[in-house]
């Protein structure tokens, strides 16, 4: 039984990082026996990141927390910007508002990070769906965010004191930033080791991985391997064969384009969400940074050749930003979705890319990160004799999250009443996950319950789910019905009461909160 | 002090303007007397006396917090920070105002204020580069809602008080500590033996209104000129004792 202190992460993207971090926060401190688990990223000197802008949850306030990185290194130094929110536009045709000022909307939804008005207490679903579905729009009606994004307002005051009340939010951050800030943590504050290299053999015996053979220096071994190499999977998959398991039969996309595109004028307003604008065979991201915004066009090359999706992608780009001399600037990757059979194999265990891949619709990519590399930092096993168990526990919670984040991403799709060929095929049977389909048949008799839900580790909770199905469906639609075979009441009182609330609690917010972008030049002003 | 330079605020012309924030208010150090609003009467009378200011032909015309006397200055202005639990609005609001017009309520700034700057190299910027409020600014801007809306209920307040004759003279006399005795009577406060006069209708009326708690709080609230003789004390001739004298007309 060898104990393991010695671990190494081949890749140094923002997986390698991140996953340095937070094993090096916990982990590289001698304990009471006087041993410190030695931690090694070997970073490639070729490889680059893609650096066209990603989303965070929430979730990254605790892990940047646990690293040791502080807000405002986050914003000053990586150019991070606040998300509150993912937008949807064009996911679906509507023209169920009747209300004026909401007539010359474009047909789009919010899912807000902040949890629904009065849901500590009580879901408040049913009464909305008996009383305001049809003529409104779920999450403007149970929660305060979507009409701070659409203001551009900020999820908090400047300079609050930690108890003041803030919008619940994560980052927008531009990855090769992100993961320069994070090497210079890790390798200053974290006694993070790191080499810059390239692995050019993998050797393999009957206990896993036994050393990595580098160009310049030589052998390198470790009790423990993480592949943070990205699609390359030179660990779990080149040596030890671990395969991916297609999920492509569920979510179509294989193709992205993007591109960073400057904004218009300097100074013009960021805004504090996720952008995501349906298309003829995909969905464009838009994420706005400091100083310029990141975009992308997701698609299907089954359902549109690379030329129309050119095409797609520059009116996106022309009609955001009519300046932008587009030329090479786009560049395209292709990429395969699903997930590893195995995550954890003998003394390697996969992180990031070379995990597996899903589109980047609900930013799931950082967030499967920080809850992998989290496990394994909590999770590591003392010595080898305990790595199997270890690895089965892990392996078992990360095929279950990668399985639920598949079906939450599949939700929107299913939801669609768009008419293209890769939006119909998107709704037909075969490619819906048999536990999502169980799930939509019986939300058309009940509504979304915090039970569907029971995992510790659950991904996406009944409230996300609340905001995608309410905030696409129709008045005439099944699943706004669900309320009618309630046998209980709907606590009208109660409901209305929130309704009332989340609208004066809005309105409240208007009048004090800066602009998304005065917030972070609060982080740059000389007086804090 | 110059005489305030009061311009309209505009987001093109003030658009680098910053404030340096003065946590003691030293604006306001020579001040006595402070207008506040009827809104204000809750938080402030525990801190300060409230009382009615009279005009120059003795009508009652403004509602007041007693923020210190003239041989002192304003006593809440300490030398790092404000020395009470409650600021009053229109000194909160400094270095901005307010005018009404017709149905139009325009934000003033005054330009020649200390605490100005024209550029954002210091302070706390009014607007950020793109060309929105910071929170200072709507802070400020809700607290200028907040006193244009209780100086209106302050005018109503008072025109109750003086139709229900429940305005009397108020006599305030201190005596330092050399002996010296100095004796003000500018201002009103509550007859409380009209108060008792008055009929179950009235009184209920009134505590409906929300009116007869704050007639309570401007009666409770002159027991805090206790805490203006306290804040007295760094002086190197402080006020030894403070008298109060209701003088029935």
């Amino acid at each position: 039984m060898t104990p393991i202190n010695r671990i190494v992460i081949v890749g140094g993207g923002t997986a390698g990082w991140l996953t340095a971090g937070l094993l090096a926060a916990k982990h590289s401190q001698a304990n009471k026996q006087g041993q410190s688990v030695s931690i090694t990223v070997v970073e490639s000197n070729s490889v680059h990141p893609i650096g066209v802008g990603e989303g965070t949850w929430p979730t990254m306030r605790r892990t940047l927390a646990k690293i040791g990185i502080s807000e405002h290194t986050l914003i000053t130094k990586a150019s991070a910007t606040f998300k509150q929110a993912s937008k949807f536009v064009g996911w679906h045709h509507t023209n169920k508002i009747n209300d004026e000022n909401k007539n010359s909307r474009q047909s789009h939804y919010y899912h807000p990070f902040s949890a629904p008005q009065g849901s500590a207490t009580a879901d408040i679903t049913p009464y909305w769906l008996s009383e305001r579905a049809g003529n409104s729009y779920y999450a403007d009606d149970v929660c305060f965010q979507p009409s701070l994004c659409e203001a551009g307002l900020a999820p908090k005051l400047p300079n609050q004191a930690k108890s003041a009340f803030c919008a619940n939010y994560g980052y927008h951050l531009d990855a090769g930033e992100f993961i320069a800030l994070l090497r210079e943590h890790c390798t200053q504050q974290l006694n993070v080791h790191h080499l810059i290299d390239d692995v050019v053999n993998v050797a393999t015996g009957i206990h896993g991985i036994e050393a990595l053979t580098t160009l310049n220096n030589g052998e390198i071994k470790g009790d423990l391997y993480i592949d943070c190499s990205g699609f390359n999977a030179l660990l779990i998959e080149k040596a030890l064969g671990v395969e991916l398991k297609d999920a492509s039969h569920h979510l179509f996309a294989d193709s992205a384009l993007v591109c960073q595109a400057p904004y218009e004028q300097e100074n013009a307003p960021i805004a504090c969400h996720t952008l995501s604008s349906a298309q003829t065979a995909g969905w464009i991201w838009d994420i706005g940074l400091q100083h310029r915004r990141g975009t992308g066009y997701v698609h299907s090359s089954a359902h549109q050749s690379s030329h129309d999706a050119l095409h797609t992608f520059t009116q996106y780009l022309g009609s955001v930003a009519p300046s932008l001399a587009v030329g090479d600037k786009i560049r395209e990757i292709k990429f395969k979705t699903g997930y590893r059979h195995q995550f954890w194999k003998q003394n390697c265990i996969a992180i990031g890319l070379s995990s597996g891949f899903l589109e980047p619709l609900e930013a799931s990519s950082l967030m499967l990160i920080e809850q992998s590399a989290s496990l394994v930092a909590e999770q590591l096993p003392a010595h080898s004799g305990v790595m199997p168990h270890v690895a089965k526990r892990v392996n078992a919670t990360l095929t279950y999250l990668w399985e639920r984040t598949i079906e939450f991403l599949k939700l929107h799709y299913v939801l669609s009443n768009r008419t293209e060929d890769f939006w119909q095929d998107n709704r037909n049977v075969d490619s819906i996950p048999a536990r999502l389909a169980g799930l939509l048949d019986e939300w058309k008799y009940r509504p979304v319950l915090e039970s569907d839900f029971t995992s510790a580790t659950e991904a996406f909770s009944a409230q996300s789910y609340r905001y995608i199905l309410y905030g696409m469906v129709h008045g005439n639609s099944p699943f706004c019905d669900s309320y009618k075979y309630m046998h209980t009441p709907l606590n009208a009182k109660f409901a209305s009461k929130q309704l009332q609330l989340n609208h004066a609690f809005t309105r409240q917010l208007h009048t004090r909160l800066p602009s998304h972008r005065g917030l972070i030049e609060s982080y740059y002003s000389a007086i804090r | 002090m110059t005489s305030p330079t009061y311009v309209p605020l505009d987001s093109t012309q003030h658009k680098h303007y910053s404030i340096v924030q003065d946590n003691s208010y030293s604006h306001a150090k020579d001040f006595n007397l402070v207008n506040v609003g009827f809104n204000e009467i809750a938080s402030l009378s525990g801190c300060m006396p409230l009382a009615v200011a009279v005009d120059d032909t003795e009508h009652p015309h403004a509602l007041v917090a007693v923020v210190g006397w003239p041989q002192f200055g304003n006593v809440f202005c300490g030398q790092q920070e404000w020395l009470g639990h409650a600021l009053p609005l229109s000194i909160q609001s400094y270095p901005f105002n307010y005018a009404l017009g017709e149905q139009k309520f325009t934000v003033l700034l005054d330009e020649s204020a200390p605490c100005v700057s024209p550029d954002t190299s210091v302070g706390v910027a009014l607007f950020s580069t793109d060309g929105q409020p910071s929170s200072l600014l709507k802070a400020q801007q809700s607290a200028l809602s907040s006193l244009v809306a209780g100086q209106q209920q302050a005018q109503a307040f008072l025109k109750v008080l003086r139709e229900l004759g429940l305005l009397t003279r108020l006599s305030v006399s201190i005596t330092r500590q050399d002996g010296e005795v100095h004796e003000a009577a500018n201002l009103l406060s509550i007859n409380e033996e009209k108060l008792a006069e008055l009929n179950a209708d009235t009184l209920l009326q009134l505590h409906q209104q929300g009116i007869l708690m704050a007639i309570n709080a401007m009666m409770l609230s002159l027991r805090q000129y206790n805490r203006l003789v306290q804040l007295t004390r760094t002086n190197e001739n402080p006020i030894e004792k403070v008298g109060l004298k209701l003088i029935s007309e």
